[in-house]
């Protein structure tokens, strides 16, 4: 009997070997095998981009980069959260486009530092892209990061987001302004829910600031936000569209503004009012963007390379509908623009949050 | 609309992703430092392409997979995948070292199918019911709660109670390491590294403290014959009737504490099985049993821990509100579905909700098919000789706490926790209590802190009239009088020794 | 004894981490007691009933043996080091080669320990085979299958270039 099984045991991994040992070859022949069935179709389209791509090849200049191999695009949250979702779609039309898959891996921790981190310390081979979110410039503002914009090369932005401020779908206030008007009557007493060290946290002081205004600010946990304010243990609180447009689909809540520019369209919230137009200026830091960095010292051409390539997929109607499906927006910009709009974020972060320190 | 709810499960591409999802699960859920949010993130991709009905099929399967994972490594080889199996090594060890490893598994898989079929049934009658439950409890009933499940466990766990309270201490202090909540602008005993900031990963100190001290102790062993099984030679291993019978209360109650607890966001299964296996012991006859191979153990944690499934679908489903990681993963890949959850799901699509509710029956009573037909392969484990069996199983811990974070450094504390949890184990210190404050300790410091917030001061918190008061009111009061109790019963015994 | 030298470490480390919690960041907008106010009470507890047992050990006489020494004895001693090594090594040299140097070491080491010999010809060849065909295995699943960035060794990088 013990023999039997140790023979079986045996038999079992010199199974796994020879497959892995498949997988090796079929690498060497540049097939992306990555996710097996999983990526049946992503895989189908690999194939083609790929001949295509073989024809052009001998004709093409040396000099310009294209991916030979899997690309890992790094995101700092758990999977299928409100980070990872956008990222995971965007991947999913880099890989249709760049010819090999974008792999998603989430490397989570300290509210996305230890991804950093990793991605900072990787040599720039061009085949490893970091998720960025705002949160990493709020960190570095406060001083809890060891890194910023400046460790990395910034590639471009790929996703819109915007922070909304929400209330009770049968509260009394309909409006930004009946809101606004019912804070300034009560003073320190209308409850609004931040979590500390967040992008909400920012936009409720900027509100307080703006208006003159003071909230009663609690601490809401992460997960726990839309349960406090069904519950009316708070009167408000802020998040990024994204994750409320289920909560106003299912008529529990109401959103009364989007920290959003004027010109913004906000897919399915097209009437909900931006902050430009309830008078709001320089609050470029409240944007909710998504960002994409690169090691430092990735080449200029690789950097172009993706921007050029999340421009594609931005352009995508496919891509766009999805991303706006879930309350996000595509988008893209040009490495340099890029580069200063992180300098300007960082900035003007560090001014909000110089309030918040003792 | 019943049937047409019946031809969205029944039908075989259903019923393949059901089984799918379940050995996924299950695969994942028994590979400590991989689990069900892993698992889920894996197959996204594939549902974010696929109908709802499908995509809803595999998810539920991975979902119950996963918390029954756990069972088999936990029992066999006292390597608790996941916090939820802790418990299950109490008695599920011992009684694997006794020679009845085929015994514990066909007890913890029945267990585990009981509490899954239970809390499915409240999910389907009462979630709009129950899910109000969830809306009440604020910060300082959170409070409430996690004081008293570390009071109950700490109190009832075996042992000592002062040397309990010493080990839950311990657990609590580590739990402080990394960035603090609330205020998040403090890095605790961190000592400036960059991945204590992290704090402490909850399963790389469940592996530090269960798993590798068990492995070292053998490795002094090595030359004793592995224990002899006592297999019953069949394929399908279901529990007799007569100690379903024999177990029913168990079986009931544990169930009921895992449906309420997993309604609770934020608790889980960890806490879960340990309170009822906690209140089982309590309960018992012959609570002297328990820790030393009691089959009622092995049922109290494997039925609470599968019960608080339904029980976190529950404010899910109705008020889009996740319990967990794994139930906030799959709220991630449901919206992607375009299914909005809420209150209105159940009025607004009946036959989805109906269906989700359906595939979760289905995925348990495949979960307990798969378990019950593979048990008595899986039990043959143990009789592979300890000097492979230890290295191999060394390697695999390894690998699995680097997965947790793709991160060396988890590997680095785990040797810590290593000589630390066997010195405790060692001297008749309890484990489970330092588990335990790790895993509820930052939200017991969270929600007292938010406490403070919202009602002023701790005092104004400790006079209001809630559940929160009333449940903190018995967390202090259980210790205080087992304690009393314990001094009545040292004095009469002095006095009758003079 | 022991376990006296046990309970006044911890105690030690108790006032070690009190006196650190003074040095926690705060902020300004928090109102709920700061950073300090939980670890403090937990050390506050944990030093209440570690002096407790200190009082119930001396009173008893509680003269049992405090397991600890026997961690570091024997093939105990032998398994926690290669244990360390492996996972010092991980590392530098990589997933593949310190899964497959621990697991070698250990399985025949062990191996020797229980039968007195390393077995027949045939013997050694499976079990060096298996382990080899396992860690290929593992390293397949989860850097293939589950995409995890398992390590491949700072130390050939540096010498491949």
């Amino acid at each position: 009997m013990k023999k039997m099984i140790k023979k079986v045991t045996v038999l079992l991994l010199t199974f796994v070997l020879l497959l892995n040992i498949c997988a090796c070859g079929s690498e060497a022949e540049q097939k992306t095998q990555e996710t097996e069935v999983l990526e049946l179709e992503v895989e189908e389209q690999t194939a083609e981009t790929e001949n295509e791509e073989a024809d052009q090849a001998p004709l093409g200049e040396e000099a310009k980069f294209t991916p030979e191999k899997d690309i890992s695009f790094i995101v700092g949250f758990d999977a299928g959260g409100t980070a990872d979702i956008p990222a995971r779609i965007v991947a999913k039309y880099m890989s249709k486009y760049a010819g090999v898959n974008v792999v998603v891996s989430n490397i989570t921790g300290s509210g996305g530092q230890v991804a950093a981190e990793q991605v900072k310390s990787m040599e720039p081979d061009g085949y490893t892209l970091l998720h960025v979110p705002v949160g990493y410039y709020l960190q570095a503002a406060l001083g809890n990061a060891d890194f910023t914009y400046e460790d990395f090369t910034p590639v471009t932005m790929w996703c819109d987001s915007w922070v909304a401020l929400v209330v009770n779908a049968d509260s009394p206030y309909e409006t930004y302004e009946d809101f606004v008007a019912a804070v300034r009557e009560n003073p320190d007493t209308i409850r609004m829910g931040t979590v500390s060290g967040t992008l909400p946290q920012l936009a409720a002081l900027a509100i307080q600031e703006k208006e003159q205004i003071s909230f009663k600010m609690v601490d809401i946990g992460v997960d726990t936000k839309a349960t406090e304010l069904m519950s009316n243990r708070i009167d408000a609180y802020i998040d990024g569209v994204g994750n409320l447009s289920q909560y106003v689909e299912s008529g529990d809540f109401r959103l009364l503004m989007a920290f959003s520019k004027e010109d913004t369209v906000i897919p399915g919230f097209e009437d909900l009012p931006s902050a430009a137009s309830l008078g709001y200026s320089d609050f470029d830091y409240l944007l909710q963007s998504f960002g994409m960095w690169m090691p430092v010292g990735t080449d200029a051409e690789v950097v172009q390379y993706y921007a050029d390539l999340i421009k594609t997929c931005s352009e995508d109607p496919e891509c766009i509908a999805e991303l706006n499906a879930l309350g996000y927006g595509a988008r893209c910009e040009d490495p340099g623009v890029y580069a200063q709009i992180c300098a300007d974020t960082q900035e003007q972060t560090n001014e909000a949050v110089a309030d918040i320190l003792e | 609309m019943f049937v047409e709810v019946l031809q969205n499960i029944l039908n075989p591409t259903s019923l393949l992703l059901i089984l799918a999802g379940v050995v996924l699960g299950n695969v994942f859920g028994a590979i400590p430092g991989l689990n069900t949010p892993i698992a889920i993130a894996l197959v996204l991709p594939i549902t974010m392409i696929m109908d709802p009905v499908p995509s809803v099929c595999l998810l539920m399967g991975i979902y119950m997979g996963g918390v029954s994972g756990g069972l088999v490594a936990a029992i066999l080889l006292k390597i608790p995948g996941t916090a939820a199996a802790v418990a299950t090594v109490f008695d599920g060890y011992p009684m694997a070292q006794k020679g009845e490893g085929t015994r514990a598994l066909t007890i913890g898989a029945f267990a585990s199918f009981f509490g899954g079929i239970f809390s499915s049934v409240m999910l389907l009658i009462l979630a709009p019911l129950l899910s109000k439950i969830a809306l009440t409890f604020g910060p300082w009933e959170y409070f409430g709660a996690s004081i008293l499940a570390l009071s109950l466990v700490t109190v009832l766990a075996k042992g000592n109670m002062v040397k309990g309270c010493i080990s839950l201490g311990i657990g609590l202090l580590a739990c402080c390491v990394g960035q603090s909540p609330i205020d998040g602008v403090a890095y605790r005993y961190a000592f400036g590294s960059a991945h204590l900031r992290n704090g402490f990963a909850l399963v790389a100190v469940v592996i530090g403290v269960f798993a590798l001290p068990e492995i070292v102790n053998n490795a002094a062993r090595m030359r004793e014959i592995p224990v002899v099984e006592k297999v019953d030679r069949k394929f399908f291993h279901m529990l007799d009737f007569q100690s379903i019978k024999k177990y029913i209360r168990a079986f009931l109650r544990s169930s009921v504490i895992g449906t309420v607890i997993g309604i609770l966001p934020g608790l889980g299964g960890g806490p879960a099985a340990m309170v009822s296996y906690a209140a089982a012991k309590k309960a018992s006859k012959t609570p002297e049993e328990f820790g030393k191979g009691c089959e009622e153990g092995v049922v109290a944690a494997e039925a609470a821990n599968n019960a608080t499934t339904g029980g976190a679908l529950i404010p899910l489903l109705s008020l889009s509100v996740p319990g967990d990681t794994a139930t906030a993963v799959m709220m991630g890949a449901l919206v992607v579905q375009g299914i909005a959850l809420g209150p209105k799901l159940s009025m607004d699509q009946p036959v989805l909700f109906r269906t989700i509710i359906f595939a979760v029956f289905i995925a348990n009573i495949f979960m307990f098919l798969y378990q019950a037909s593979t048990l008595g392969i899986m039990a043959k484990i143990l009789s592979v000789p300890k000097m492979y069996l230890m290295p191999y199983i060394a390697a695999f811990c390894i690998t699995g706490i680097f997965c947790l974070n793709s991160n060396a450094f988890d590997l680095y504390y785990t040797i810590g926790f290593l000589i630390l949890g066997y010195v405790l184990d060692k001297n008749g210190y309890p484990t489970a209590p330092l588990i335990l404050g790790l895993i509820l300790g930052g939200m017991v410091e969270e929600n007292l802190r938010r406490s403070i917030v919202y009602y002023g001061s701790f005092a104004e918190c400790a006079f209001r009239m809630s559940v929160g008061t009333v449940l903190f009111a018995i967390a202090v009061l259980v210790p205080v009088v087992t304690a009393v109790n314990a001094l009545r019963h040292l004095k009469k015994g002095r006095k009758e020794e003079m | 004894m022991g376990e006296l030298v046990f309970l006044a470490l911890a105690l030690a480390v108790c006032g070690v981490l009190y006196g650190m919690s003074f040095d926690f960041k705060t902020s300004v907008l928090d109102t709920s007691g700061g950073a300090a106010f939980w670890p403090r009470i937990v050390i506050v507890f944990l030093a209440c009933f570690i002096i407790f047992r200190g009082i119930q050990v001396i009173k008893n006489k509680d003269n049992r043996q405090f397991v600890f020494g026997e961690l570091f004895r024997g093939s105990r001693l032998f398994f926690l080091l290669s244990l360390t090594g492996y996972i010092v090594l991980f590392k530098y040299v990589g997933y593949l080669v310190s899964t497959m140097l621990f697991l070698l070491i250990a399985v025949n080491v062990f191996y020797k320990i229980t039968r007195d010999n390393f077995g027949s010809v045939r013997s050694i060849v499976t079990r060096n085979a298996v382990v080899v065909a396992f860690a290929f295995g593992c390293y397949f699943f989860f850097a293939k299958v589950v995409h995890i960035a398992l390590p491949q060794g700072t130390i050939w990088s540096g010498i491949v270039g």
